[in-house]
């Protein structure tokens, strides 16, 4: 009977799926009691930068320091969200990353605990938060950058984010997002919104400044999924689009184009990644000796040279990545008064999601 | 109440099973739901409709909710003809090498999603061998041609046929050639029996599967994210996006249950129409229906030629998949090929590195685990259901429809929100950031199909052979053991490979739900597919996809192909 | 044997068995008859325990079983499909019973063993598929199957009707046969009047859910308690009340004569004239169809001497007319 030889069947493909379960674990050790890391000394770190080589890079530091780390690798948003909703039940021993603005929920959601790092006295104080619940790492520019071969003439090149909808010539060849998940799509339109503050407007924002975000949307060439803007430049889809200062370096490279950014007026966001302690860790010992330790002059020069990044860390700067400093030094810091916006974000990204997202 | 009853409830393990069951719907249907219409319409605890304001004001929302139902509209035509055509072509038709031809068209099994889309954008996107190809032949044609509408119809179309392939093939096998004959002899054509004879005996199961399609364009995520682009924007997306913002969440749960009511409408139609009858039932019968030959010599030549057409369009993307993820990732990203692009680094990065192949492990059990105790579950629940008719079990097995009738995004939602701090339900317990908050998810997902299914395969069991078996003095749970186990076992293994198949690649629930430690495969064919797309990525949801595949034929013919080679 | 007091047996709305009230006695073959609809297998369904009984009280052998299940009333029982369970072989089937009731392993061998070549099953026949075997084959293990358990009695439900005629004819014989080989009380149940009047000791008719008549066949048959069981049970002319009053009977009540006792003259009874109309012929018998002024007589002779068109004398005897209360028309 044929139903009778299935059983069996059905029997070895359960218990071949339980014994797959049971070896093979990147994160095995901590399986067990999937939140309290099983007693071992392994933290779990969570960080929307680890990617492009970083996360390895700074695992095989953090072993020869003595430290065996894990990440949750996901973009910004997800880290925030995920961090919110295990808020009762931590998986994470520590997050670094996120900006400033992300921190500042997190901090607002209770998620992350005081913890005043050795190098505290090493970082401005006015770049972190007062009450010692997050700590700067690195700052970084969010910047336009533009295609040196689609514009050999600089002066012909978008000078700022306005440029792109109020003149004309620029319709259509800028990249716009296509979600506002990510944090450097937030970050853009934040530094947009934040130049039309109206405390009676709406979501804290002037008419004037809406209508400049359905008009950005509107004349921008949506970006693609799975296409990087990088790769659109090279193809001449678009000239111009949002980016990071470290993102610039690595895509330069990566897609063989020179590109230049934009150095406005009025400056451009120059967001702060932080790092912390997760609330609730049973690893809180070892977790802050791995703060201190990558917070450190030491680790972050080396990190400063390895992915082109400025250190916040004062003792680091000297011996960091100079290229980087210089460029990071040629922005000016726009004026956005940060609370102002950790208080309207999600109204902002809500009303463009639904209101001008597609043009 | 009827005697089968009353033995039943005497029974401490059968009060234990129904407690547990009524439990599970509480706890994780119906709970987390009542949490998600808190959230629209009391956020901040006072009633608001402002959610529906939000949204009605959006032009975007609305656009996309329209699009969601042009699609899922769009998909019950084109799907139905496609579907329709290929079970056709391999089960009913005399078309030369049916048996290659299913091979082709039966890829849909194996893969699908955010990879399939991955597979048909590698082909006809703006670098693809195909595209290439017709700029060649069409100067004018813009390389993005694939994209909007049309590709994501196109390809949603190509690649859920599946649902026709696995019930519509059953539906005809079980055709009774006497009535084909008694036709033909009666001087109707090849397409009279058709439409006046074949067709309408399908009639129920095309009923079913249209509605699987509607719901599916309805929720179509990766497709329409992918390749819709600007013009033809849906809502799933757009669900995701507000479910990432927690003060927007509200947004998010209104645009499900939007899905979620209209889901609703189709389900009662379909319930009130499978009342007579089973329709979805995926048991293997022995092919009593002769090929029919198509008479018409120019007809004859047109099938065939749009079968094996359809055959290499069903074939090229996995094809190329299979060959580009022994490749370098320059040939790749360039779509070319010379003999040293060829390497097997690749799959040594996957299998070997720890990392790498986690994902893989992660998917297997879960899946695994899943397809076991939703069958586990059902197999029990079903009998029940079939057995005892009552307000009470008729309300359960409403119930037991949610996961149907609800987007799984807002059923994830409703969970993360609701197990994100202690809840009595669950003995106190925070839910999130365990490995058990997924596999709830999924375990219930696929409760409503796998119910279905063993419901009509219990149906089709005569009582007398539970009678027989009584009056022999056989206990209950013997008899269901030793005599209705083994008949439902087919279906059982069926439905528990349709089931495991589907999970491997799942993306919508793991994306809320997953421990961030075990994350699932289609997380990561996700972030790499939507990331940066570079090369390397690529290359590596090719072999993730070459995996897949393996493991969903594996499976496959576990349950399908061995059976038929011990005829 | 089997006692049924006033057993009731109610579907919901539906009045499935109203009353019934039956006695049958030790080593008998009892059948109910009737149409279908009639309630003969709701009657056999609630001495088995598969219907829910209402109101009264079954007794097999003495013991009140009325709320015993199936398993525990020493019943064994042939389906009308058989009802072989298709995932066993014929051995597994035979022996699934005794395996229920937790029999050593050596004691089921033996008793299938032993069954098996009472009922004629060859031992290379009980590694065999159902699904391979013929219907009378089947049948046999369905018999099998429930004599195994060495029940007090044996109940068959309709056994013969999915069958062709012929092998109808040769199992009504085999069922018969071991039937009494075994001794076994059986209740069967069939709305084949021909099976119920020569296989039955007795025979119950019963009509919308109510007992008609008791009796063995031949009193079933020669002198029929009611209208209904009258016409049910074999052929009979009804007469008109012009004939009923010729034959000097009261011709207000309807009255009935089996063809067979409708005879040639010259013999015993009232002469009627009559013309031949038709004739059928079924091999070891013809059927003749007469004319008497306006009405039809059909009679039944074993020889063929009769012409179409040919004019004769019938003869009835009143006494072997049934007659019934209600009106002759």
């Amino acid at each position: 009977m044929k139903a009778r030889s299935l059983l069996p069947t059905m029997a070895a493909l359960a218990t071949a799926a339980l014994i797959v379960s049971g070896c093979g674990s990147p994160a095995a050790s901590s399986a067990a009691g999937a939140g309290d890391g099983g007693g071992s000394d392994n933290l779990v770190i969570y960080s929307n930068s680890v990617s492009d080589g970083r996360g390895d890079w700074l695992k095989a530091e953090a072993k020869k320091a003595g430290f065996t780390i894990q990440y949750v690798d996901l973009g910004g948003g997800d880290i925030k969200n995920r961090l919110v909703a295990e808020k009762n039940n931590p998986v994470a021993d520590v997050t670094f990353g996120l900006n400033n603005v992300y921190f500042n929920q997190l901090k607002a959601a209770g998620v992350l605990d005081q913890y005043a790092p050795s190098w505290a006295s090493k970082v401005d104080p006015k770049l972190g938060d007062p009450d010692q619940e997050f700590y700067p790492i690195v700052r970084e520019p969010i910047m336009l950058v533009w295609n040196k071969a689609a514009y050999p003439d600089a002066a012909k090149a978008p000078a700022d984010w306005p440029d792109l909808w109020t003149k004309p010539q620029f319709k259509g060849t800028y990249e716009t997002p296509s979600d506002l998940g990510g944090a450097t799509a937030q970050v853009v339109l934040a530094g947009i919104l934040a130049r039309y503050r109206d405390d009676n407007g709406e979501d804290g924002v002037s008419k004037a400044g809406w209508d400049a975000i359905k008009a950005f949307f509107a004349d921008g060439s949506p970006a693609v999924k799975g296409t990087d803007l990088y790769a659109r430049m090279k193809d001449g889809k678009v000239d111009s689009g949002e980016m990071w200062l470290a993102g610039k370096q690595t895509r330069e490279k990566q897609y063989q184009i020179q590109t230049e950014a934009a150095h406005p007026s009025v400056g451009v966001p120059m967001t702060v990644q932080q790092v912390a302690l997760v609330k609730g860790t049973k690893k809180a010992a070892t977790a802050k000796k791995f703060i201190d330790w990558f917070g450190g002059a030491q680790l972050q020069a080396a990190w400063s040279k390895q992915f082109f990044t400025v250190p916040t860390n004062t003792d680091a700067l000297p011996t960091s990545e100079q290229a980087a400093v210089t460029a990071t030094d040629s922005f000016k810091s726009q004026d956005i008064d940060w609370s102002f916006v950790t208080q309207h974000l999600d109204q902002w990204v809500e009303k463009t999601t639904l209101d001008y997202l597609n043009g | 109440m009827s005697p089968w009853l009353r033995t039943m409830l005497r029974s401490p393990l059968v009060i234990l099973l129904a407690l547990v069951l009524i439990w599970f719907i509480v706890a994780f249907l119906l709970y987390p739901n009542v949490v998600n219409l808190q959230q629209i319409f009391f956020p901040h605890g006072s009633f608001t409709v402002r959610a529906f304001t939000k949204l009605w004001e959006s032009q975007r929302a609305l656009d996309s909710l329209r699009n969601s139902f042009v699609l899922a509209a769009v998909l019950a035509v084109t799907v139905n003809a496609v579907g329709i055509f290929v079970v056709l072509v391999t089960r009913y038709f005399a078309v030369r090498g049916a048996r290659l031809l299913w091979l082709g068209y039966a890829t849909t099994l194996i893969y699908g999603g955010v990879v399939a889309v991955a597979g048909y954008r590698f082909v006809y996107g703006d670098h693809g061998y195909a595209t290439r190809l017709l700029v060649k032949l069409i100067p004018g044609l813009d390389p993005e041609w694939f994209s909007g509408m049309l590709a994501v119809v196109v390809v949603m179309t190509l690649t859920t046929t599946g649902y026709h392939l696995l019930f519509l093939s059953s539906a005809i096998a079980r055709i009774d050639q006497q009535t084909v004959e008694a036709a033909r002899q009666l001087g109707a054509s090849t397409w009279r029996v058709l439409w006046r004879v074949v067709l309408p005996m399908l009639k129920p199961t095309l009923f079913a599967v249209t509605v699987l399609t509607f719901l599916g364009g309805l929720t179509a995520f990766a497709a329409p994210q992918v390749l819709g682009g600007r013009q033809f924007e849906t809502i799933t997306p757009m669900i995701l996006t507000f479910a990432g913002i927690p003060s927007s969440r509200d947004l998010a749960v209104t645009l499900a249950l939007i899905l979620g009511a209209a889901t609703l409408l189709l389900l009662a139609i379909l319930n009130r129409m499978q009342a007579g009858g089973t329709y979805f039932s995926v048991a293997k019968v022995s092919a009593t229906l002769q090929r029919q030959r198509i008479e018409n010599p120019v007809a004859n030549v047109v099938v065939h030629v749009v079968a094996y057409g359809l055959f290499v369009v069903y074939l090229i993307p996995p094809a190329l998949i299979v060959v580009f993820s022994f490749t370098d990732s320059a040939a790749i990203s360039t779509g070319r090929l010379s003999w040293d692009s060829f390497t097997l680094a690749n799959y040594e990065r996957v299998l070997t590195h720890a990392t790498a192949s986690w994902p893989i492990v992660v998917s297997i059990v879960y899946a695994g685990v899943t397809a076991i105790v939703v069958i586990a579950m059902m197999l029990f629940v079903a009998r029940f259901l079939q057995k005892v008719v009552n307000a009470f079990t008729i309300t359960l097995e409403y119930l037991l429809h949610i996961p149907w009738m609800l987007p799984t995004t807002l059923l994830a939602i409703g969970l993360i929100v609701t197990y994100s701090q202690r809840q009595p339900l669950v003995g106190g317990v925070v839910l999130t950031g365990t490995v058990a908050l997924l596999a709830i998810a999924y375990i219930s997902a696929k409760i409503p199909l796998t119910l279905r299914i063993l419901k009509a395969a219990y149906a089709g069991i005569p009582d007398s052979l539970e009678e027989a078996a009584a009056v022999l003095g056989a206990s209950v749970p013997r008899t269901y053991v030793k005599v209705l186990l083994p008949l439902v076992l087919p279906a059982a293994a069926a439905v528990s490979a349709l089931n495991f198949n589907s999970l491997l690649d799942d993306y919508d629930t793991a994306a809320f739900l997953a421990h961030p430690l075990y994350q699932p495969l289609g997380i990561t064919i996700e972030s790499a597919a939507v990331g940066s797309g570079n090369s390397d990525s690529t290359a590596l949801i090719f072999v993730y996809t070459v995996v897949l595949m393996v493991i969903s034929t594996l499976t496959m013919w576990f349950v399908y192909g061995r059976r038929s080679t011990n005829r | 044997m089997i006692t049924l007091s006033d057993v009731a047996v109610r579907f919901g709305a539906v009045e499935a068995l109203p009353s019934l009230s039956l006695e049958v006695d030790e080593g008998e073959f009892f059948t109910l008859l009737g149409p279908s609809g009639c309630g003969k297998t709701t009657a056999l369904r609630a001495i088995a325990g598969f219907a829910g009984i209402t109101s009264g009280e079954v007794r097999i052998a003495g013991r009140d079983v009325t709320r015993l299940p199936s398993g525990k009333r020493d019943v064994g029982m042939v389906f009308q499909n058989y009802a072989l369970f298709p995932s066993m072989n014929v051995r597994e089937n035979i022996a699934f019973g005794l395996k229920s009731r937790r029999r050593s392993k050596a004691e089921v061998d033996r008793l299938v063993d032993e069954i098996a070549e009472q009922v004629d099953l060859s031992p290379d026949q009980l590694t065999k598929s159902v699904a391979d075997m013929s219907g009378g084959q089947q049948q046999r293990v369905a018999i099998a199957r429930a004599l195994v358990m060495r029940p007090k009695i044996l109940l068959l439900d309709e056994p013969l009707s999915n069958l062709d005629a012929k092998l109808r004819q040769q199992l009504r014989v085999q069922l018969k046969d071991l039937q009494k080989q075994f001794g076994i009380t059986t209740v069967y149940v069939t709305h084949d009047q021909e099976e119920a009047l020569s296989m039955s000791d007795r025979v119950a008719v019963l009509n919308r859910g109510r007992l008609e008549q008791v009796g063995r066949p031949e009193e079933i048959y020669e002198r029929a308690a009611s209208e209904f069981v009258c016409t049910f049970v074999g052929e009979a002319n009804k007469l008109s009340p012009r004939l009923t009053e010729l034959i000097g009977l009261n011709p207000d009540k309807s009255a009935y004569v089996r063809f067979e006792r409708v005879r040639l003259a010259p013999a015993q009874g009232v002469l009627i004239p009559a013309t031949v109309t038709a004739r059928t012929f079924h091999g070891a018998y013809s059927k003749y169809r007469l004319r008497s002024e306006d009405d039809v007589l059909q009679m039944v002779l074993s020889e063929d001497r009769l012409d179409v068109g040919q004019e004769l004398k019938v003869v009835i005897d009143p006494a072997d007319v049934l007659q019934y209360p209600g009106a002759a028309a």
